[in-house]
């Protein structure tokens, strides 16, 4: 399926579930791949409907032009007190002195 | 010894019953332990609740109370759905990532709430993530409908929704991404409130769509829902969307409410009384709309012809910023970790994701992950950000000239467990009224308006504009004075 297709009755190939989950940190077996393949494919055929909206009319999104018109706020850039190492590492399954402990990355 | 029986307290008058020392917090706290005891398992209601942790609060607001403090919520239980934060207390977002998770910090609103005086009574079952519409996407089994345990509570919030319901504790916290506080309101024959967005802080609160969420309040009386709103809203620096305003004092607005409506002008939403809509739910928003007119409201039809787009709008929106929300669980820093013999670091995230999340939670950060991804990104995320500006103007016309809008909250009543938890499309059109609320980034409150012919409540939505929490509140008052359902029927289960 290409970018183009979006808008048209869309279909979404077991590749390119696979290449998602990669891009989201999943593996899937064989079963789910065909499970969301189905899925994603009715999913994806119904939103194309977005395909009719005339863009251009309408503009990129901005958060300021919504009816909630949300300014974001700011605050002094002060030094705020943050978690003890020991409470921030209470969680991880594990630690080593006061760091999280991940597999080795560089050999 | 007390005299509290089931259904009998507000969480008002609780709080009023204990500054005046008819009643202890003691005694509250016992009595819905007791409930919590001999029904949370049934509906399956709580995935966290400790009686010592709460004796031990009991003690903290009893000294409190003593030194002469006035606690607006002074003894009153209060549940908390499972995705936001408590200090030391399981937070697992009923999800296997977090199973083991007790985060080092309050949520703002848990800390507002202690410091008004309640006891945080337990944490809520609800669908993972808040990803769902049933509350059947946990992963410690679904919640059920006090009002039939075969049914659904709706979702996502439906361990409070139902927990309320069944008078397990006055009040609870909900979130609502898409309408997961007033679609289980409405299953549950409760009152749920969506606020504007950026009223109720979100530090603490485990996101999902970042722009679209907003905590809130179920009850089972206007007086109450306004009363936890209150407390729980106002400015935060820690929540960047945070508005700097202070906290509402809606409370104050409807102790002096005059429940005619003469002037008032009520918009029918068009699109949200089409094809799809049940009979009972359409009988009931007729009759709760000639109340309204019996007031001395004018009703007028409005149409909002992009609300067309807002179930492909939301789901491309909230599934993209979920997908970046819950790139975070990793097994690094928190919740569960998978590692076999020799993993690299990427085998950690991947088989720590695969393993940790559920079905419906994959989908959606895989439904995410593509719209967002290279040569995706214009066909369906900048589309559907075009939609969400659309719907958005539509609303801004149409308060020019209606002061609220008035809609079903749900096209039908509960569904029976597992009806359409295999087919994911059905499940999210069944959203179709209350997604436009959250692009829109508007307030919107569930009302319970009857029952169908099988005993499943009915609820009718209010929706107003930003920052019109009080007048929705009076609004539903007025409907509630006047049709006089609360308290007419009580759920057996």
């Amino acid at each position: 399926m290409s970018g183009d297709a979006a808008g048209r009755a869309a279909s979404i190939d077991s590749s390119t579930v696979r290449r998602v989950a990669g891009l989201a940190n999943l593996v899937l077996t064989d079963e789910e791949v065909s499970y969301y393949q189905r899925h994603l494919s009715r999913i994806l055929d119904y939103v194309g409907e977005l395909a009719s909206i005339p863009r251009q009319d309408v503009g990129e999104f901005d958060s300021t032009t919504l009816a909630f018109a949300l300014k974001p706020q700011e605050r002094l850039d002060q030094t705020q007190p943050s978690l003890d190492p020991e409470v921030a590492l209470v969680n991880a399954a594990k630690t080593s002195g006061t760091t999280f402990q991940v597999p080795r990355i560089i050999d | 010894m007390s005299d509290l029986r089931p259904f009998s307290l507000s969480a008002a008058e609780i709080s009023q019953r204990v500054h005046a020392g008819d009643i202890s917090i003691r005694e509250v706290a016992d009595f819905y332990v007791q409930r919590t005891e001999a029904y949370a398992s049934k509906l399956n209601t709580h995935l966290y609740w400790n009686a010592s942790n709460i004796a031990a609060q009991v003690k903290d607001q009893e000294s409190k109370l003593k030194s002469g403090l006035k606690l607006p919520l002074a003894g009153v239980p209060v549940l908390i759905k499972d995705n936001i934060c408590t200090r030391g207390v399981p937070t697992t977002c009923a999800s296997k990532m977090l199973e083991n998770f007790r985060p080092p910090y309050d949520a703002h609103v848990v800390e507002r709430l202690v410091a008004a005086g309640a006891l945080i009574f337990g944490k809520t079952n609800c669908d993972e993530f808040a990803m769902g519409s049933t509350s059947e996407n946990s992963a410690y089994g679904p919640v059920r409908n006090p009002w039939n345990i075969d049914y659904v509570p709706g979702g996502s919030s439906g361990g409070s929704a139902a927990a309320v319901a069944a008078d397990l504790a006055p009040v609870a916290l909900g979130t609502d991404t898409g309408g997961s506080i007033r679609q289980p309101a409405a299953f549950c024959g409760i009152y749920g409130l969506k606020p504007t967005y950026g009223t109720v802080s979100r530090y603490g609160l485990i996101a999902y769509g970042s722009s679209l969420d907003q905590i809130g309040p179920f009850a089972r009386t206007v007086a109450d829902t306004a009363l936890l709103f209150d407390v729980i809203s106002g400015h935060d620096r820690r929540d960047s969307t945070s508005r700097a305003i202070p906290p509402f004092q809606t409370r104050n607005g409807l102790g002096t409410a005059d429940i005619s409506l003469e002037g008032k002008r009520i918009g029918i939403v068009k699109e949200f009384f089409s094809a799809g809509l049940d009979e009972p739910t359409r009988q009931a928003l007729s009759k709760a709309v000639d109340v309204y007119k019996d007031l001395g409201a004018e009703i007028e039809e409005v149409s909002l012809p992009s609300l067309k787009y807002s179930i492909s709008a939301y789901y491309l929106i909230a599934t993209a910023e979920a997908s970046a929300n819950l790139a975070r669980f990793d097994g690094i820093r928190y919740g569960q970790r998978q590692e076999e013999a020799g993993a690299t670091l990427r085998d950690v995230y991947q088989q720590t994701r695969s393993h940790g999340f559920g079905t419906e939670v994959k989908q959606r950060i895989m439904l995410g992950t593509f719209v967002l991804s290279a040569g995706y990104y214009d066909a369906y995320y900048a589309k559907a950000t075009a939609a969400r500006r659309l719907i958005s103007t539509e609303f801004t016309s149409a308060f020019a000239n209606v002061d609220w809008l008035i809609s079903p909250t749900s096209p039908t009543t509960a569904f029976r467990l597992g009806e359409k938890i295999d087919d994911p499309l059905a499940m999210y059109l069944s959203d179709i009224c209350t997604l436009a609320v959250n692009l829109a980034g508007l307030p919107a409150l569930s009302v319970p308006c009857g029952w169908d012919e099988k005993g499943l409540p009915i609820g009718m939505q209010l929706i107003g504009p930003p920052l019109s929490e009080e007048a929705l509140l009076k609004g539903a008052l007025a409907y509630e004075q006047t049709a006089k359902h609360i308290g007419s029927r009580i759920p057996q289960f």
